[in-house]
This record gives structure tokens, C-alpha cells and sequence, in this order.
């Protein structure tokens, strides 16, 4: 954790937001902006965790998805219907890792950990939406946490990120990606009181009807 | 020295740990641990990367597995490609590190250093901590200007990555075959006494364990009436650019390590270390004390850096 004074900080919120628009390719620099902007509503998601029983519990164990913690074999043998295996497949097919960035710049050692527990919810989320990888999906899932955990960032990326989408894309989610995450954000439990790790060979709709997440529209190009 | 700093914060992620560690041994400067376009799988960066922090999941493909997850393994052959990739990546870091740290100044402060030190083409020349090149070739550029069959420089450093860099670097501009390129410490050289006629170390004794070492080292493989001359970070002398100075390396610099090689801890380590080393005075004391006569030193933008030069008589 590093501990950074005024003019640090205020330089690294100024550089990395004006670095993460000039080339949004550079993913260090939009997770380093989270950070630096998002006290407030980490504050926030800290709260919803503490006033839950299961979020309460996360906040104690602080449980972290690495590899190493994250047992392929395990999850591979794991019957076709559960969200373990599922996220297995998504992972897979994908090539993804679970590694995800250290939180830096999270001062409060809590909510730095709120924080790198929501980096690593990430792919969670992905398995339970049925969102893919691809840069209008990404987009949509955004949209879905903005609403969630109101992170500026996340407002950030869903507003500037569909910039450089075709018009046929903008559309689709105009239309109906965006609306779909809007919608589900405020339907479905604060996804950070999910113990994910614990519901893995629970099977996938049950999930996904207990915590009220429904599956996004199908988009092109996803599979 | 600060690899192992660097390395500790990727204690628990071993495999992917591997080619880090690589990279982060090349110099303080440059540690980049966002993975670029190029030692990524490049269908992970097309798709996913856009304003979303998701190109954390990609993991270097030049380590072991392809990603953390272990699905896939990268063949031997694409391997050692992408693994130049990421040293030239490096290198352009670190350049650009440098130029952003120094507003561009280093290349003058260099090119200066290089003409103080006017070496003659028929000089056997040291250039110690040498890195990726860039004194050494300066030193070549200066030489050939005067005689095109000069002698062949030898660049000595400690971290073999950086010299690879260097020599790709020389191959690269068609000159590969005026360098040699030898792993080594600054502490305890390889060669014989009385080999060379300048000895050059850049932006290197600071990151030395025992100064007085380097410095006895670096008189014993001069011939007599060989120079010795070191470019390094010194202390500045007006009160006034002093503020604004301490106040830039202190608050600045570390920032835009994190904004461009996405390294906080390394460039404050940096601008620590800089704040540790000798002063002009002492330094020179320090060179005169290892047996160099006519012991000098130069104030560059007002001491920010420092030549000093000394000869074994
Ligand atoms: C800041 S770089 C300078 C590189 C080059 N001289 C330049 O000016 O661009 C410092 C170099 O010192 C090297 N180094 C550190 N300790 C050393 C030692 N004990 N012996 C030799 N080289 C060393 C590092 O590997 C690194 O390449």
C-alpha cells in the first residue's frame, strides 16, 4: 500500500485520467484512476458489507480468487450445471487469468481490500450475466457495477468507453444492453455480499434466480 | 538491490512471477507490470481492454503458462520472440522514464559527459554499468567521428537482461561488432590491471554497495595516465531550484513512474537514492582517496548532475 500526499494524488487522479482517455488500452492506468477516485464509494460498499451477514463474513475471511486459489481440476470436474463449472468455462475459452491487479492506492486497508475484492468479482460477474469479453459487453457489464457500487470509474468507462464502437454497436446498446444493465444493477442483491466462492457447485440458475441476476441480451459476436 | 524489492510484491503469484522478474531485474527504472500489446495475447487486448481495468488477466505470455489459470502453453519458439519483444518494450520505458523524469535533459547531460571525455579513437574504453548502451555508444559515435577504425568498446554490467538489450540495440543500428558486452560487477572487475585508457560509469555507482570498491576497481584496471569519469545524480546548490527540485523528485517523479511504468515504489526508491549519495565534495574526496590526481568535478543544471573526473598517474 502507498501512502500518497496531496500533490501525489492529485497528480496521479489528473494523469492517469487524462492517460486512460488518450489511450484506453492502458488498463494500469484506468485501475489506478479507480483507485485514486474511488474512497467515497468504497466507503459506501463497505457499509452494504457490513450491514449484511454474508457481506460481514467476506469482510473477515477476505477471501482473494488468484491462481492459486481458483483449482482448475476441481472446477473442471464440477457437474455441466453449476456456476463453478461455468466459470470455468468462461475463464477457459476466454484464455482469462484470475490474476488481477494489486490495489495500490487504497489507503484504508479495508477498503483497499473492498476494492480488490470488486476487481476480482469481476469474472464472477461475467459467468453470472452470460456477458462475454468483447468491448460492448465489457461495456454493458459496466454499466451493471456502475449502478451497483457507484464507483466513478465505472461511470467513467461506461460513458467513454463506447466512443469507439461502431454506430450498429452504440445502438444495440443504446437499445438494449445499457437499459439491460441499468435494470438488473437496481433489480438484483449487491453482488459484493455474494460469497462466489462458496456457491460453486451451486447450480448456475438457481444462482442466478436467488440473487436476481438475469442473463443479458444476447449480442453479436458473442458466443 | 531494488529487484528484490520489486519481486516481493509478486510473492504469491509465483508463475506468473517468473518473467517479471526478469524484466524487473533490467534496471530501477523500468518495470512495467501492465502487461502492452505485445506480451499479451493480442485477442485479449483487441477485445477487452478498452476502458475497462481487464487487461490485468493477462498474464505475459513468456512466462511458463500463457495464463495464471494454466489453460495454455505458449511454443518454445514464439517464446523467445515475444521475449525480445519485452526487452525492446523495456528499453522504450526506460527511455522514456528517463526523458520524462529529466524533461530530456539526460540526453544533453550524457552527450556533454561524452565530450568531456573526449576519447580518442585509438582509447580502450570501459564503460562500466553500462546498461543498454546508451554512454557506450555515444562514446563509439565520438571516436568514429575522428577515426573510423576505433578501438571496440566493452560495456560491463551487472544485470545480463540490460546488456541484451544493449546489444540488440547495436545490431540493430548496424554496429554491433565495435561492442563487447560482459556481465559483471562494478565491485569486482574481471580484468587484468592496467587494460584501459577511460573508464565511464553513468547512473551506476549509486546503485553500488561500497563506492570505495568500485572506485579502487575502476583504478586498478586503468593504465596509468587513464581517466576515470562518472556521470551521476548530485546535490543541487540554489537554495531556490533546490525547493522547487526536492519538491518535483519528491512528488513528481514516483507519479510518473506509476503513469508510465506503472512502478510507484522503484522511483521513489530512485529519488531516495539520489538524495543518499555523496554530495559533490565528498565524492570527490572519495575519488581522490581511492589514488586519482587532478580530481575535478562539473555542475550540470545546477548540480541536479554531476561529472567527475579523475587520472591515474
Ligand atoms: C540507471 S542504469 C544506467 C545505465 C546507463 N549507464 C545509462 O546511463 O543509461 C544503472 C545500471 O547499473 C547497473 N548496476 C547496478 N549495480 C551494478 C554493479 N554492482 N555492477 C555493475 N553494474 C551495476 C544496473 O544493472 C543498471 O543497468
Amino acid at each position: 500500500m502507498i501512502k500518497l500526499n496531496l500533490t501525489q494524488r492529485a497528480l496521479l487522479v489528473a494523469g492517469s485520467a487524462v492517460g486512460a482517455l488518450a489511450n484506453p488500452l492502458r488498463g494500469d492506468l484506468v485501475a489506478t484512476l479507480g483507485e485514486t477516485t474511488g474512497t467515497a464509494a468504497l466507503n459506501t460498499m463497505r457499509d452494504k458489507m457490513r450491514m449484511n451477514k454474508t457481506g460481514l463474513e467476506i469482510l473477515k475471511d477476505r477471501p482473494r480468487v488468484t491462481g492459486d486459489t481458483m483449482d482448475t481440476e476441481y472446477l473442471s470436474s464440477l457437474p455441466a450445471n453449476t456456476f463453478g463449472h461455468h466459470y470455468y468455462q468462461f475463464m477457459s475459452s476466454n484464455k482469462l487469468s484470475a490474476q488481477r491487479a494489486e490495489t495500490k492506492f487504497v489507503e484504508d486497508e479495508e477498503l483497499a481490500y473492498v476494492m480488490t475484492r470488486y476487481r476480482e468479482n469481476h469474472d464472477f460477474l461475467h459467468t453470472l450475466t452470460g456477458l462475454g469479453v468483447t468491448v460492448p459487453e465489457e461495456i454493458c457489464l459496466k454499466w451493471y457495477e456502475m449502478v451497483q457500487t457507484e464507483l466513478p470509474m465505472c461511470a467513467l468507462s461506461a460513458l467513454f468507453g463506447p466512443i469507439p464502437l461502431s454506430l450498429a454497436e452504440k445502438r444495440l446498446l443504446l437499445s438494449e444492453q445499457i437499459p439491460w444493465g441499468l435494470a438488473c444493477g437496481r433489480a438484483s442483491a449487491f453482488f459484493m455480499n455474494i460469497y462466489f466462492e462458496r456457491e460453486l457447485e451451486t447450480d448456475i440458475n438457481l444462482m442466478r434466480k436467488r440473487y436476481k441476476i438475469s442473463l443479458a441480451p444476447r449480442m453479436k459476436g458473442s458466443v | 538491490m531494488l529487484a528484490d524489492r520489486v519481486d516481493s510484491e509478486f510473492d504469491d503469484q509465483q508463475d506468473r512471477a517468473e518473467n517479471i522478474r526478469r524484466i524487473s531485474q533490467i534496471s530501477e527504472y523500468a518495470m512495467p507490470v501492465f502487461p502492452s500489446p505485445l506480451d499479451t495475447d493480442p485477442d485479449i487486448w483487441g477485445l477487452t481492454a478498452v476502458m475497462t481495468d481487464r487487461t490485468f488477466h493477462a498474464t505475459p505470455s513468456n512466462s511458463e503458462k500463457e495464463t495464471h489459470f494454466g489453460y495454455q502453453s505458449i511454443p518454445e519458439s514464439e517464446k523467445e520472440e515475444k521475449v525480445k519483444e519485452v526487452f525492446e518494450r523495456v528499453a522504450d520505458t526506460y527511455d522514456l522514464m528517463n526523458d520524462a523524469m529529466s524533461l530530456g535533459v539526460h540526453r544533453l547531460w550524457k552527450d556533454h559527459f561524452v565530450k568531456s571525455a573526449a576519447p580518442k579513437p585509438t582509447f580502450k574504453c570501459l564503460d562500466v554499468a553500462g546498461g543498454t548502451g546508451d554512454i557506450a555508444f555515444k562514446l563509439h559515435k565520438y571516436m568514429r567521428n575522428v577515426n573510423r577504425d576505433c578501438e571496440k568498446i566493452v560495456v560491463c554490467d551487472i544485470n545480463t537482461e540490460m546488456l541484451r538489450v544493449g546489444e540488440e540495440r547495436a545490431a540493430q543500428m548496424g554496429v554491433g561488432e565495435n561492442f563487447t558486452w560482459v556481465e559483471g560487477n562494478a565491485e569486482v572487475l574481471q580484468f587484468p590491471d592496467n587494460t584501459f585508457d577511460l573508464y565511464t560509469i553513468a547512473y551506476g555507482i549509486r546503485n553500488c554497495t561500497h563506492i570505495d570498491k568500485v572506485l579502487e576497481e575502476a583504478y586498478r584496471v586503468l593504465k596509468p595516465g587513464g581517466r576515470f569519469m562518472c556521470l551521476e545524480f548530485s546535490e543541487v546548490n540554489n537554495p531556490l531550484i533546490s525547493q522547487v527540485y526536492d519538491k518535483y523528485s519528491h512528488d513528481v517523479i514516483p507519479v510518473m513512474g506509476q503513469l508510465i511504468a506503472g512502478d510507484f515504489e522503484s522511483y521513489q526508491y530512485l529519488v531516495e537514492s539520489i538524495r543518499k549519495f555523496p554530495n559533490q565534495e565528498t565524492f570527490a574526496e572519495m575519488v581522490a582517496a581511492a589514488g586519482f590526481e587532478v580530481v575535478e568535478y562539473e555542475n550540470l543544471t545546477f548540480g541536479v548532475t554531476a561529472i567527475h573526473s579523475g587520472y591515474k598517474l
